[in-house]
């Protein structure tokens, strides 16, 4: 089996249908994504409402939740993702550069 | 921090603050309960008064809710929201967007908006005008084409505000977007279905119509081609279609399709249940035949929706049906195509049978009209043809010097009687001919008062006879009218013939013109006669008709006389009335004509004397089956000083004019072994001769056919030797 | 003018608006209560760790889907599905084949603070779509959020948490579910975070204590908004099938009172009480010091319904079943058989396993389930150890009214200590005896070197009843009754408290004693005797045959005084006063 790319992204954004904060959600992240992982991430935003099956096996409490699958270690992230340096911290992106 | 928290942590603030003064306990104790009240929830807001005055604070709703109030409220608007940041990336958009753009919120949001759709503005103009909207910081409302990711256009409306945080400084902009594809479309649908009124209502050709209407079905709906079908009589099967927008081997192959139970397709479904039919996927249909699916499929046609056109018992008697390039069930925008279409065809049929009837209706009635002239110019005819010789023989002997003076009289008297029995038969077949509208008119200027002098001079014997006065008052300013003098004269005639015949001896007719407007003559023929009953008045000028039956039998005549002249007058775009104070006081006539005031030029060209050269030694050829009439009219020409060739028929005629030159052919057009057309026609391969038809058949048509066979002059029997002198006159010219 | 009629307006009954409610299924919960919890609404449990709260929560739901077609959500938020699963299914709940029924939806909320970060404002509504997803795939009616302050642990922002548990309460309320949420003691309040401010409407707390070696679980409605509500703590029982409550309500004496009469299995017993036995029905008491033979007749009192074809229950709490079925086939009374078919039931436990709380919810429970005809309980006294007579009184009163309402024939044993001799056996008994309808006594004779067991029948209620002792013989055929000499002893416990006094004094004075006072004597316990309840009136009859005991010992007394002095010492006791001791136990 093919090693994953270690510099790949894999995340996945857990709202709440159209509320405000799942709004606020995705657009931070996806801005996130472009500015510091263009080209090198994929986002699956889930929206829970629709799949409450998925917040049982994913164990979503708090919402948004954001969960980076790849690369290892598993984390985890709730909030409005606003929040930008936590989360770069907490993804450990590297920035180019630095 | 939400706002109930924080109101609770102030609350309890503030009842510390409190406990320490003594003075203060009440509102400790105020306070205390308020703390508990919201503890126990029992408060929905909280009015804190502070120096800037009363703040509310609604503790009900936490975060979430209000986000979740939000969220339904915004949801439920049926138009697209859409909000962007400065950078055109969406920020927000509700279920309506969602849908109306094919796109979820969590794909959409923190993308650019051009992922969403692609904007086609109607002009630059109003790109201009967005955009300024916006730097500006105000609203833009306008009309635009959205073309969306699946490449569908859409009509929009939208409206958009800028958006701007507390602090004033912009954020970003919201969009309401309405989706005003369907009222376009709408509109779209009412000016083709117009069009395509208007080509029914103006009655061009069945098939030139639902050629439209498809060619209309593939405008409104690109990827949509129609098709319609119209069954037999028998609605067993298609004997026509009609698909313009489809390859003519379809239209070909549709052509005697069958309409059963079992039928091939969509459209002889919809016809035998008289219901709509679809289907939604062609390739997949195994109720129909390989045969049809593979037609179909060939044509780029992947699915199809067949509507019946039903007539008002109910039976269809066509199917439209409408193709779609892609297996699915048609939209509702195509499904209202259909009907569109079934109604048009509807209309369109109905119109079209109902010119067909009218077209059928109208050559039944032409057949039965044409019918009625034949047999009243056979009529005509075959009375008219044994006066001609009579007439030609009493003109001969009143030629003859060497008749006894008795004899004379009794001459005047049997050309009179021809002269009235012609007279009967002319009028017939003139009131045929006028009220048909067959007549036309060969106007020209005349001098009214001529003509009224004209005919006082015709009558003047007559009113001799019958020892009456006939006062002329003629107005020199009556001048010049516009009129076929022959006709025009014919209506004076009848009336001064009228008013001679009603009016006792001794009596008293008095004639007047006089111009009463600029451009009205008219012509007052007042008598002391008989008078006219008041009952009978208003009937004076119906065919017919005369003062009663007593007054038919008493002075005789087929009555046709005013009727013509009322005829006449109306062609003329004149005018004839009568007017009478009863019986016994006498009747007036007026005529009224439009006249002319003529420049000095044409005054002198009328003025000019019709000067009658005598004519040059001439040479006719006379084509006359008939020997009386033959042997008359040769005698009377040779006597004007013309050389007469005679021919009784068709093959000496022909012969002669082989061997022998002359200059005018006249010639009877009913020969024995042949017509006079069929002379004329060899006779002009031969010489280069103008020619005058005699013929017992006055009709327009008989006019029409001696001009086609190549005769200038169409004489119609009984023919005075006059007559036939002017013609040749004429022919000359 | 009409005068304008004024109608009366009409009586306007004031509307008693009884609150829907959603019964538990709960053995006695729904009786505190009247009629269970707050039906659409959220009820808080709380309670120390190991209280109950979550055996309570899942009986709830269990009851709720098996019972009352209820289906439920489990939210649990420290165990995970397996590990509740495992610790209920001794209980017969089997929560697998509920969930595979729908009936019950189990989902363990997981949160941990070490594994996620907070990045900006955040709201639960992850955990209201599974509730609402959970409580939609099966159409469920209750909601249990077990322990729901676990949030507090896992969640940071307590003040999202608290506006989001506000929204909770409030959506469950919306919702319509009757909801129970679990919530730990806390040290000052009633829940660790305070949950009770969110629920108003109904509050229960549980507690376990453990005194000594004896644990009793006790339960308390302590607010129930808009229900009257029994406001005692009442006992209750994590038992075998499940969480019981027993309350302590006074039940009417509406029960059925049976003609119906039931052999006690002796014969000559039966002779003894107008010769049919006991009323169907009836509590019988059987006292007497250690080894009189009380476990012999409740013994045989069961062989014997069994062998009617009745079902019969021996609670037993002296001896392991093994032992009693072993004894008993050394007097020819062989239970083994009826165990094994079935119609006899031994339950045998250590009396201080349990407080006396625990044991009747448990022996209610039984009886429940088991429906007996008979029900044998040996010896009551071990259970009454240590208590507060008038608890003791109440709890038994409940338990003999709920068997007799049952129509259950009960016999209770009751071990008298011989040590303080001047009561009257009969007299300590005055606690429970009241509650009896029949009492027999057993006493043991020393005669002639020789013991002997005598009983006599000291109440029955409504049966003609002999008042004559008996020898009571046990022998490996079984148990008889044979006709006694006469006993002075016998005539001694014969009489009442008065009559015992002036005995005793005649005990110590027996030379000086003449037949004249002898005579007083008699009259002055008549007297008493007349003065006194039914029980004793029904004695009457015997006076003569007890004056007759009287001379006997008289001229017993003047051949053998010194040793009789002795004996007596020893032969009057079986008072139990209300803080003794037993002075032995076997």
């Amino acid at each position: 089996m093919k090693e994953p790319d270690p510099s790949r992204y894999v995340l996945r954004l857990f709202v709440t249908g159209q509320s405000v904060l799942s709004n606020r959600a995705i657009v931070n992240i996806r801005k996130i994504c472009e500015e510091n992982l263009a080209g090198r991430y994929e986002l699956e935003v889930v929206d829970v409402s629709k799949h409450p099956e998925i917040a049982v096996a994913e164990q979503i409490v708090a919402a948004p939740t954001l969960i980076k699958q790849l690369p290892e270690p598993l984390r985890r992230f709730i909030g409005d993702m606003s929040q930008t340096e936590r989360i770069l911290v907490g993804l450990d992106v590297k920035k180019a550069g630095t | 921090m939400p706002p109930s928290d924080q109101i609770l942590s102030e609350t309890a603030e503030t009842a510390r603050l409190y406990a320490d003064n003594a003075e203060l306990r009440t509102r400790l104790r105020e306070a205390e309960e308020t703390l508990n009240a919201i503890r126990n929830g029992e408060v929905d807001a909280l009015v804190v008064e502070g120096h800037s005055g009363a703040q509310i604070f609604t503790l009900q709703g936490t975060e979430a809710e209000s986000n979740q109030f939000r969220g339904d409220i915004l949801s439920q608007i049926s138009d697209a929201v859409v909000a962007v940041d400065n950078d055109q990336h969406v920020t927000y958009l509700n279920y309506a967007a969602e849908r109306q753009y094919g796109i979820t919120a969590s794909e959409a949001l923190g993308r650019h908006l051009n992922e969403l759709w692609t904007g086609e503005w109607s002009s630059p103009a109003d790109e201009d005008a967005a955009t300024k909207a916006l730097t500006d910081g105000v609203c833009w409302r306008g009309e635009t084409r959205h073309v969306k990711r699946n490449g569908e256009t859409i009509h929009v409306e939208s409206s958009v505000t800028p958006l701007q945080d507390p602090a004033g400084s912009s954020i970003g902009s919201l969009a309401t977007i309405r989706d005003i594809t369907d009222r376009k479309r709408t509109e779209l649908l009412m000016l083709e279905q117009k069009h395509l009124l208007e080509t029914i209502a103006k009655g061009r050709p069945l098939d030139e119509c639902l050629a439209n209407l498809c060619n209309a079905v593939t405008r409104l709906s690109p990827r949509s081609r129609a098709c319609v079908l119209l069954a037999d009589a028998a609605r067993k099967k298609f004997h026509r279609s009609i698909a313009p927008t489809l390859m003519p081997s379809f239209g070909q192959a549709l052509r005697d399709a069958p309409i059963e139970e079992e039928s091939m397709g969509t459209c002889g479904d919809a016809v035998f249940s008289s219901t709509q039919v679809t289907c939604a996927d062609i390739a997949n249909e195994t109720r129909w035949s390989p045969l049809w699916r593979e037609l179909c499929l060939s044509h780029g046609i992947k699915a199809c929706r067949s509507a019946p056109v039903l007539n008002t018992n109910g039976e269809a008697f066509a199917s439209v049906m409408l193709c779609l390039d892609e297996a699915r069930s048609p939209t509702q925008w195509e499904q209202r195509l259909v009907e569109f279409g079934t109604s048009l065809v509807a209309i369109a049929m109905e119109r079209d049978l109902a010119a067909q009837s009218l077209l059928e209706a109208k050559e039944a009635a032409e057949l039965a009209n044409k019918s009625k002239d034949r047999f009243l110019a056979v009529l005509s005819h075959e009375l008219r043809t044994p006066l001609t010789p009579a007439l030609l023989a009493v003109a001969a002997l009143e030629q003859d010097s060497g008749l006894p003076a008795e004899a004379r009289e009794e001459l005047a008297m049997i050309k009179r009687n021809i002269e009235l029995e012609t007279k009967l038969i002319d009028d017939l077949l003139d009131l045929s001919r006028i009220t048909t509208g067959k007549l036309t008119l060969n106007s020209e200027l005349v001098h009214l008062n001529e003509i009224v002098r004209d005919v006082c001079e015709i009558c003047r014997s007559q009113v001799q006879e019958q020892g009456l006065t006939l006062d002329m008052s003629l107005d020199p300013k009556a001048g010049v009218i516009s009129a076929d003098p022959a006709r025009f004269r014919q209506v004076l005639w009848n009336v001064l013939k009228n008013a001679i015949k009603f009016t006792p001896m001794n009596g008293r007719i008095q004639i007047s013109t006089t111009r009463t407007k600029d451009d009205i003559c008219e012509v007052r023929i007042q008598d002391s006669g008989a008078g006219i009953p008041p009952e009978v008045l208003p009937h004076v000028f119906n065919a017919f008709e005369q003062g009663g039956s007593g007054i038919t039998r008493q002075f005789g005549g087929l009555g046709l006389g005013l009727a013509i002249c009322k005829a006449l007058m109306d062609l003329h775009g004149g005018s004839i009335h009568a007017e009478s104070a009863g019986a016994g006081e006498g009747a007036t006539f007026l005529i009224q004509i439009p006249g002319k005031l003529l420049t000095a030029t044409a005054r002198i060209r009328l003025t000019l004397p019709d000067a009658a050269p005598p004519l040059p030694s001439l040479r006719l050829l006379l084509v006359e089956d008939n020997a009386d009439t033959a042997r008359m009219l040769s005698r009377l020409l040779t006597r004007a000083g013309f050389t007469v060739l005679s021919a009784p028929n068709v093959a000496s005629a022909v012969a002669i004019a082989k061997s022998e030159a002359f200059d005018v052919l006249i010639s009877d057009l009913g020969l024995p072994d042949g017509t006079g057309h069929e002379v004329m026609k060899q006779v002009r391969t031969l010489h280069k001769v103008p020619g005058i038809a005699m013929s017992g058949y006055g009709m327009d048509e008989d006019l029409r056919r001696s001009h086609d066979a190549g005769f200038v002059e169409h004489l119609v029997k009984p023919i005075q030797a006059s007559q036939l002198i002017e013609a040749i006159r004429r022919v000359l010219r | 003018m009409k005068a304008k009629k004024v109608s009366s307006p009409k009586a306007v009954a004031p509307k008693v608006v009884t609150l829907p409610k959603a019964a538990t299924g709960i053995q006695g919960l729904d009786e505190i209560t009247q009629g269970g919890l707050p039906a659409g609404r959220p009820t808080l449990v709380c309670g120390g760790a190991g209280c109950g709260k979550t055996m309570l929560a899942l009986e709830f739901l269990v009851r709720g889907a098996t019972q009352f077609d209820e289906p439920g959500v489990f939210i649990m938020f420290e165990e995970n599905a397996a590990e509740l699963t495992a610790n209920v299914r001794s209980l017969g709940f089997d929560l697998d084949k509920l969930s595979k029924q729908k009936k019950i939806v189990l989902d363990h909320v997981h949160i941990d603070r070490s594994e996620f970060e907070e990045t900006g404002e955040y709201d639960l509504q992850g955990l209201f779509i599974r509730l609402g997803h959970a409580i939609d795939s099966i159409g469920a009616k209750r909601v249990v959020l077990d322990t729901l302050e676990a949030l507090f642990s896992g969640l940071p922002n307590h003040a999202i948490l608290r506006a989001e548990l506000r929204r909770l309460f409030r959506w469950l309320k919306d919702r319509g579910v009757t909801a129970l949420i679990t919530g730990e003691k806390g040290e000052s309040s009633l829940t660790r975070h305070g949950l009770e401010e969110y629920v108003a409407d109904c509050v229960i707390v549980l507690d376990h204590r453990v005194q000594g070696q004896i644990s009793t679980r006790r339960l308390r409605v302590l607010k129930y908004r808009g229900t009257a509500h029994g406001m005692n703590e009442y006992p209750f029982l994590i038992g075998e099938r499940g969480f019981s409550v027993l309350p302590i309500t006074s039940l009417q004496l509406d029960h059925f009172a049976s003609r119906e009469r039931v052999s006690t299995g002796i014969p000559k017993l039966d002779e003894m009480l107008g010769g049919k036995g006991f009323f169907r029905g009836s509590s019988i008491l059987v006292s007497g010091t250690a080894g009189t033979g009380k476990s012999s007749i409740s013994a045989r009192f069961v062989e014997a319904a069994c062998q009617r074809g009745e079902r019969a229950l021996l609670f037993a709490y002296e001896e392991s079943a093994e032992q009693i079925v072993r004894n008993m086939r050394s007097i020819g009374i062989d239970l083994e058989p009826w165990v094994k078919k079935g119609l006899l039931e031994i339950h045998a436990s250590r009396p201080t396993l349990h407080g006396l709380e625990q044991h009747l919810v448990l022996m209610h429970d039984m009886v429940q389930r088991f429906h007996p005809d008979v029900v044998a309980v040996d010896p009551i006294t071990n259970l009454t150890l240590d208590r507060d007579d008038s608890e003791v009184r109440a709890t038994l009163m409940r338990l003999i009214d709920f068997l007799k309402q049952e129509n259950i024939t009960a016999i209770f044993t009751s071990l008298t200590t011989g040590g303080a001799s001047t009561t009257a056996p009969e007299d300590s008994q005055v606690g429970v005896s009241s509650l009896m309808d029949a009492w027999l006594l057993l006493r043991n004779v020393e005669y002639n070197g020789e013991r002997n067991r005598t009983i006599y029948t000291l109440k029955a209620r409504g049966i003609p009843h002999s008042n004559q002792v008996r020898e009571f013989v046990l022998t490996d055929k079984g148990i008889d009754l044979v006709e006694v000499y006469v006993d002075e002893d016998r005539v001694l416990t014969g009489s009442a408290r008065i009559s015992q006094q002036e005995r005793a004094r005649a005990a110590l004075d027996l030379a000086k004693q003449s037949q004249q006072r002898k005579e007083r004597q008699i009259a002055s316990k008549r007297k008493a005797i007349q003065t006194q309840i039914a029980i004793l009136q029904a004695e009457a009859e015997d006076e003569e045959t007890e004056l007759k005991f009287t001379i006997a010992q008289e001229l017993l007394r003047q051949q053998t005084a010194q040793k009789s002095a002795q004996t007596q010492a020893a032969l009057r006791g079986g008072v139990i006063t209300k803080s003794s001791k037993p002075a032995a136990k076997s």
